[in-house]
């Protein structure tokens, strides 16, 4: 009698801490997006694109704030000095030798960005995604994944767009200690698979776990993938008051 | 004595580069062509174009760019494509050398373009960019936030002068300015250029906007300074409009659409039998197709239509970038039309065909 009336107590105590710790779909998002969003950030980079004929090599320089604003440069000397700035909503492209901006709306947002497999939503776009997505367990716990020969523990999550959005339906496997995303699905309406994303690297920088070399691969082509790579990441560094301008983009 | 001199600053211009902070490229378009001459004989050619880049780098508020621009074929025709320098100060920025500034809005047809013309036909559609002439000017950028600026340009040569004079009379020069805003959504865009040169006052505006298609219009006139008559302002009254959406689809490619009109209101809007190289028709259109099934590989249907004579000019192309930096390229583009109308069959260049390489690096 008192064994049992001991394991109710015990019950009665773990199961509201139990219930209290369990992690929601949304705090891992947001838990992702801390590490993935910064107030202010600088880097360069490179895109490395490949497909039937070989490999391109984009570089670039890219400066954000927040999830609204981007100005990406291109370096390479294919495209030097091409420039794209990314606003709260609306994506503006510069071409030096036209001197000429073009305002990116609709359909054309969807476009490829220099050949590759990221478009200009993939590489500017939706960051806030609590916004856009409802989000669901997959599986309530973590799951493990391997990439690269290397396992990780995984929540396994599915987002499902809210209103009009570059993928209908994501499926996320986000690092259950990092909170980093290592691997996503996009999907389009009908539930096929569009690209796949697979995190290769995370540095650890101002306490942050930032994913800074990822590849993703388009499905939907034959040998078609593109290896983003992050070099010299600073984050919360000073920005001019008008980085993110007109003015900035086509000078 | 011209190549020498060219060799010369070619080779000056490199050694320059490995010791400066300074980019280089370099361009070069190897192309083969078939058409058509006066004679209605078909003749082959060969022309290579190159461009040599030198660029600033290191100061983010400097940057200054020489480009010298060659055609290639028995002769070699140089050119100074680009030669200026853009500071930024706090406030404002400032450009002067030749380059290009953007006024107005459109892809061909520009009323808006005060400074370089853009309502004229032009017979070669083989060129990704089909404007992108530059000048001579000194312009000041003042922004006004972050979608609007105010800017003053003076042109000490008017950029389709022909002449080699280095000293230019003040009664030669251009200048004016514009203001650039946004305002719910559509970006609106006024100014004006004084032409010194040819006696006229140059007002414009320009919108653009968004309605499922990326919309324009812009509106330009072109006024005598002395005794204007209403005939004077009709002739110079000039309208361009242009719509274009990408329909991009993730199986079935992307699909670039584009329509332009240039509209003179009191131009002619009957075909004239005894029309000239001055005959100026009410209405133009530009109509453009791209297609591109993958991101190597392009096709592009692009024709300029002019409906009051039936004439038109149809140039079909197809760019396929291999490797890094490399393209070939294939244009065939036909005339059709009568001996006197804006285009037309039995003349030179009615039908070319012209393909080649271009890289760069």
């Amino acid at each position: 009698m008192k064994k049992i009336f001991l394991y109710t107590v015990i019950w009665a105590v773990l199961l509201p801490c139990m219930l209290w710790a369990q992690i929601t779909p949304e705090q891992i998002i947001k838990k992702a997006e801390y590490n993935q969003v910064h107030d202010t950030m600088k880097s360069t980079g490179k895109m490395i694109i490949t497909s039937q004929f070989g490999t391109q090599e984009k570089t670039f320089e890219a400066v954000a704030e927040g999830e609204d604003n981007m100005l990406l440069t291109f370096t390479n000397i294919e495209e030097r000095g091409q420039k794209i700035l990314r606003l709260k909503d609306e994506i503006y492209l510069y071409f030096p030798d036209a001197e000429g901006l073009l305002r990116l709306q609709g359909g054309a947002l969807k476009e490829s960005v220099m050949g590759s497999s990221f478009s200009y939503e993939d590489l500017t776009g939706e960051k806030g995604l609590l916004d856009l997505y409802t989000v669901s367990f997959i599986e309530t716990a973590p799951v493990q994944i391997e990439i690269s020969g290397t396992s990780y523990s995984c929540y396994h999550v599915k987002l499902k767009g809210k209103r009009s959005v570059a993928y209908p339906e994501q499926e996320l496997w986000i690092d259950s200690n990092l909170f980093v995303i290592r691997k996503a699905v996009y999907k389009s309406l009908s539930g096929r698979v569009l690209k796949e994303l697979v995190v290769e690297r995370i540095q650890t920088i101002g306490g942050k776990y930032i994913p800074v070399q990822f590849n993703m691969i388009d499905k939907l082509k034959k040998n078609s993938q593109t290896r983003f790579i992050i070099e010299n990441l600073r984050i919360n560094v000073a920005l001019r008051p008008d980085e993110f301008s007109l003015e900035r983009l086509s000078f | 004595m011209k190549y020498l001199f060219w060799c010369l600053l070619l080779n000056l211009l490199l050694v320059f580069s490995l010791y400066a902070d300074v980019t280089t490229s370099v361009e070069i378009s190897a192309l083969s062509g078939l058409t058509r001459d006066e004679t209605q004989e078909f003749v082959i050619y060969g022309v290579g174009k190159t461009a040599l880049n030198f660029e600033s780098r290191g100061n983010p508020d400097v940057r200054a760019q020489l480009q010298l621009d060659t055609i290639v074929t028995d002769a070699i025709m140089p050119d100074v494509k680009r030669a200026f320098v853009k500071v930024r100060f706090p406030g404002f920025r400032l450009t002067a050398g030749k380059t290009r500034v953007s006024w107005g809005e459109g892809f061909l047809f520009n009323a808006g373009d005060v400074i370089f013309g853009s309502m004229e036909p032009i017979a070669d559609l083989s060129e990704s960019v089909l404007r992108d002439e530059t000048a001579w000017l000194l312009d000041l950028y003042i922004p006004l936030g972050q979608f609007s600026h105010i800017e003053a340009i003076v042109l000490p040569y008017a950029p389709d002068s022909q002449s080699a004079e280095i000293l230019n009379s003040v009664e030669e020069m251009q200048g004016g300015g514009r203001i650039v805003t946004k305002l719910l959504g559509i970006k609106i865009e006024g100014g004006y250029l004084f032409k010194a040169d040819q006696h006229l006052h140059h007002p414009y505006v320009s919108f653009q906007g968004n309605l499922f298609f990326d919309l324009q219009l812009s509106a330009g006139m072109e006024i005598p300074v002395e005794n204007p008559t209403a005939e004077d302002i009709e002739d110079g009254f000039t309208v361009s409009f242009g719509l274009m959406r990408i329909f991009s689809t993730d199986e079935a490619g992307t699909w670039t659409v584009r329509l332009e009109g240039a509209l003179r209101p009191f131009a002619e809007w009957e075909e004239v039998a005894s029309a000239t190289e001055d005959t100026r028709y009410g209405l133009l259109l530009y109509p453009e197709i791209n297609y591109a099934p993958d991101d190597l590989l392009s096709f592009q249907l692009r024709s300029i239509i002019s409906p009051l004579d039936a004439s038109a000019v149809i140039s079909f192309g197809c760019t396929y970038n291999i490797y890094q930096g490399l393209n070939m390229l294939g244009t065939v583009a036909v005339q059709v039309g009568d001996g006197n109308d804006v285009f037309g069959w039995d003349r030179e260049g009615d039908v070319a065909l012209l393909i080649g390489l271009e890289y760069i690096f």
